[in-house]
């Protein structure tokens, strides 16, 4: 698993949401807190629907938080 | 360290220990010993590996029990597709060579335990290739 092209701001919305642990928003989106950090390191693609769901905890759009580096 | 990289450790591990023993003392012997004692053997490494992984595992969740009782997530999956898609054609090609042994001269004992190696080896390169699945997704 390589790292991947896909940037994100998931970090920065954790803080913005009152220094949320990676351990909550797994919870939430329903994954480890070893998967949120992996996906917030860059080292994991999450599937498109985890993808969705990490926004919508935010209640951010897809983009807001995933950027495509091309 | 996830849960489940632990345990691929522990798998890793035992496999190798228990069953580099076991086929150690064969290639060893060479066959010095009655054909139980080496079916003895087996067995005794089959309830070793057994045992040694379900206490292996009972102490990693003791230890770690809010992991432990974590459910696979979408990263688990794909690391364990992964995985099983790198040691399948290992096994493959490791129980073709083994068939192709017949012509070696190989008994029939000699591929049953052939075919074992085979399903050992392959479980060795399952489980590494888990464990180099999540150091590299983490």
């Amino acid at each position: 698993m390589a790292k991947s092209s896909i940037s994100n701001q998931i970090r920065t919305l954790r803080f913005m949401s009152g220094e949320m642990t990676q351990a909550e928003l797994g919870e939430r989106i329903g994954v480890t807190r070893q998967t949120i950090a992996a996906i917030e390191a860059g080292k994991y693609s999450p599937t498109l629907e985890a993808a969705f769901r990490i926004a919508q905890v935010f209640g951010k759009p897809l983009d807001a938080v995933f950027q495509w580096e091309g | 360290m996830p849960f489940r990289e632990k345990t691929a450790w522990i798998s890793v591990i035992s496999t190798i220990v228990i069953w580099g023993g076991f086929f150690g003392f064969m290639a060893l012997t060479r066959g010095r010993y009655p054909g139980p004692t080496y079916m003895v053997g087996f067995f005794a490494a089959i309830v070793l590996q057994a045992i040694l992984v379900t206490v292996a595992a009972i102490v990693t969740a003791i230890l770690a029990p809010k992991d432990a009782s974590a459910s696979r997530d979408e990263r688990d999956h794909t690391i364990s597709r992964r995985a099983y898609a790198i040691a399948y054609p290992v096994l493959l090609t490791l129980v073709l060579c083994v068939a192709g042994g017949v012509h070696l001269g190989i008994g029939a004992v000699g591929m049953a335990y052939g075919i074992m190696g085979a399903i050992v080896i392959a479980e060795i390169v399952h489980y590494a290739a888990q464990i180099v699945g999540y150091r590299m997704a983490s």
